[in-house]
């Protein structure tokens, strides 16, 4: 699915601006709104989801964004929290879904560090740039599989075993945090 | 946080992005995270990278699609079990129990809150030594129903093996199979204590040294295959498969054991050699069906405090026909194992009492009922059993407060227990069905100290039967025991009595020899608050604790 919202032209000249401006807010937080969910709904295609009604609830309330009040990643991220909220409610039999106390304390844990989470996902950048060849063609092909198959379809299209898949990716994670953990330590983050 | 703590939360993340999150580890998760925020941090931190590449994957156009941490997906994420789903168990991480409760030794590590590193841009310092792992398992699960899952790395401390198998192999290639309920100290990796449950140790080729400790001996590997046990009734056994071993007593002579022979120890006895059994141990992990599904962990969260005895009205008998038709169920209580096991595995209890008898019967859920075939010595309730703990003695009032602890202290300092610690009218009732006999069989103990162990043979004075459910799906089983079992048979139990009572359930695997799991009810709230500072005791462990126990209470005649 795509990421961008829905645009509309509009025909006052401060209107177009002010939605520019916006645009642009929405454009640089997307990252920021898209890692908060994941953190609250790890299925990829429930982020997939969640991640499109609030892009698309944050255009319709753009009206309500008071920049003077605060900042816009919390903003988003509290309309990203609304969806979730209410996707839990609809999905409350769901086993691996986190309660909503503990989603709340991970929420308020990530606003308090919020910007050295920021860091970590910056470093991420930094770390994949160090990775081997193969190993990211690993993880293109695992995250990037279509069909919601994962690792299952990258597999087959590899002819490898999933198993031996999981694994290899379930190492490259490894190596990504520790290399994330390190670079934000020497305070190559930033 | 410890190294240990660090890499257990890390593959508590893996199976939470997996979608592989049990009811279990996902309780568990849930409460850590509650309680810590440097987990929190490391959980975000972790996160990141895996949402990090979600969105590299799609604002890249690496494709779209599920991330590679959903193994299981919406299926097992919606599955109405606690169980892993088949693809969860073969590629995501192999989970512990949770290392706080277990590791006690490590408690002294050092503690690190990430974020405060952060700002004064350190790492955090992880300790906590890895001296063994686990190999493999089978229905395990440690304290409070934690799974126990392949992988896991051990450090010193205590191994709370509630249900089922566990191999575990140390850092100096000695194969550990330690069968539960059980309790090891693992202080080395050449050196554990067995407070209870039964251990095979198998040495490498060519290697020795490996030594066990148990409450009644010490036995010290010598190039070799052995099994040690330590029942609740204070006996220590050491058998030798392979090689040699030496067993020592601190007040009795040691003596070298060569393969086929066998040594018993009671508290304040000798070294006794006795009877070599080839299935007393379990050496091997028993095949696995291909079908077999572990299902989860099996435990229940006791929520009864008492169960009321119903008096049988003058003039009427109870026929043991595991029918139950005589029975008041206006007595019966119910408890069941946690979700998702609870219309699968629960027990439906009830008492009744005359002058003459304690009455028993219970209607308990079960897919694999009445194939008991193990019946090994002090582990014949693993396959599947009914046993319920009764105090006959009123003098004794309540709270018990005798205990397997105060018996053991005492006989340390040499002073006297308590009373109800060593009484005859604390009485273990031990109910199965031997699935080779296809009889009921009763077996009894008394006292926290479990002495005067008897397995009285069927037509003995006691009745039982077994009856299998029309479905197969659990079993009815009824019992009269005279009071005289009991040691009561003079003074039997009465209207108005409170007595301390526990209740306990074990349902087996499919051979009827491992046990899968357990049920514990009829204890006394709050007792743990009583022992803050002290170690907390397992729900496996309640019936040689008797300020656990809850109480029954005998109800008059209603002349129904």
């Amino acid at each position: 699915m795509s990421s961008t919202p829905p645009i509309f032209e509009s025909k006052d000249s401060e209107l177009a601006a002010a939605d520019e401006r916006f645009v642009s807010l929405l454009v640089a937080n997307q990252p920021r709104v898209y890692r908060f969910l994941v953190t609250l709904v790890p299925q990829r295609q429930d982020v997939e989801d969640l991640f499109q009604q609030t892009c698309l609830t944050l255009w319709q309330s753009r009206a309500k964004f008071d920049a003077s009040a605060g900042e816009f990643a919390s903003w988003a991220c509290g309309i990203a929290h609304n969806h979730v909220r209410n996707f839990r409610r609809r999905e409350s039999t769901r086993r691996t879904l986190l309660s909503e106390e503990v989603a709340e304390l991970l929420v308020a844990t990530r606003e308090q560090h919020a910007s050295f989470l920021d860091d970590c996902h910056r470093a991420l950048h930094r770390c994949m740039a160090g990775l081997t060849t193969h190993q990211r063609s690993v993880l293109e092909d695992c995250y990037g599989s279509e069909g919601g198959g994962g690792i299952k379809l990258a597999a087959e299209s590899s002819g490898r075993s999933a198993n031996a898949l999981y694994k290899v990716v379930r190492h490259i994670r490894g190596i990504l945090h520790e290399c994330i953990q390190r670079t934000v330590l020497e305070g190559g983050a930033r | 946080m410890t190294k240990h703590e660090v890499d257990r939360l890390k593959v508590l993340c893996e199976h939470y992005v997996a979608g592989c999150l049990t009811n279990s580890t996902l309780e568990e998760l849930e409460q850590w995270l509650a309680r810590d925020e440097t987990a929190r941090l490391v959980f975000l931190t972790y996160l990141e990278v895996h949402a990090g590449l979600g969105w590299e994957a799609r604002s890249l156009g690496w494709g779209r699609g599920t991330m590679p941490g959903d193994l299981a997906h919406v299926a097992a994420a919606t599955a109405p079990t606690g169980a892993q789903s088949a693809d969860c168990r073969a590629r995501v991480p192999a989970l512990s129990s949770r290392t706080p409760l277990w590791w006690v030794g490590s408690l002294a590590t050092v503690l690190v809150v990430l974020i405060g590193i952060w700002f004064t841009m350190r790492w955090p310092v992880f300790t906590g030594e890895s001296i063994a792992k686990v190999r493999d398992v089978r229905h395990a699960s440690g304290y409070g129903g934690r799974e126990l899952l392949v992988g896991t790395e051990l450090s010193r401390g205590l191994l709370d093996l509630q249900s089922g198998l566990l191999e575990i192999e140390t850092n100096s290639r000695v194969t550990l199979i330690l069968e539960g309920p059980a309790q090891m100290q693992l202080h080395d990796a050449l050196h554990a204590t067995l407070l209870r449950g039964n251990l095979v140790v198998r040495m490498a080729k060519g290697e020795s040294g490996f030594v066990v400790n148990t409450p009644q001996m010490k036995v010290t590997d010598l190039g070799t295959e052995f099994g040690v046990s330590a029942t609740p009734e204070g006996v220590s056994r050491v058998q030798v498969y392979e090689g040699k071993v030496r067993a020592e007593a601190a007040d009795a002579a040691g003596l070298e054991l060569v393969a086929g022979q066998m040594l018993s120890r009671q508290a304040g006895g000798a070294l006794t050699p006795g009877t070599f059994k080839e299935d007393r141990f379990i050496r091997q992990f028993p095949p696995r069906r291909p079908d077999e599904d572990e299902g989860g962990v099996l435990y229940n969260r006791s929520h009864l405090e008492r169960v009321r005895v119903a008096a049988l009205p003058s003039g009427k008998a109870v026929v043991i026909d595991g029918r139950l038709d005589e029975w008041d169920r206006s007595v019966a209580f119910r408890s069941a194992c946690e979700p998702p096991f609870a219309s699968t595995y629960h027990v439906e209890g009830m008492m009744m009492y005359d002058a003459a008898n304690l009455y028993l019967a219970a209607q308990v859920g079960d897919p694999e009922p009445m194939r008991n075939a193990g019946a090994r010595e002090g582990m014949e309730f693993a396959g599947g059993s009914v046993i319920v703990r009764l105090a006959a003695d009123r003098e004794l009032g309540g709270p018990l407060k005798g205990s397997a602890e105060d018996v053991a202290m005492s006989r340390r300092k040499g002073t006297a227990p308590l009373p109800d610690s060593v009484s005859d009218r604390v009485a273990n009732l031990i109910l199965w069905h031997d699935a080779r006999s296809g009889q009921a069989r009763l077996k009894l103990a008394y006292g926290f100290d479990s002495h005067g162990t008897v397995i009285p043979e069927p037509g003995a004075g006691w009745s039982g039967r077994f009856v299998k459910d029309d479905d197969g799906r659990g079993y009815t089983v009824e019992f009269a025991i005279p009071w005289r079992f009991l040691h009561a048979g003079q003074d039997p139990p009465r209207a108005g009595d409170v007595l301390g009572a526990l209740w306990m359930v074990h349902w087996s695997d499919a051979d009827g020899i491992l046990c899968r799991g357990q049920m514990v009810d009829i204890t006394r709230p709050g007792f743990d608050r009583e022992r803050e500072h002290l170690r907390k005791i397992p729900p496996g462990s309640y019936f040689q604790f008797g300020p656990a126990w809850g109480r029954a209470e005998f109800l008059p005649a209603t002349g129904r």
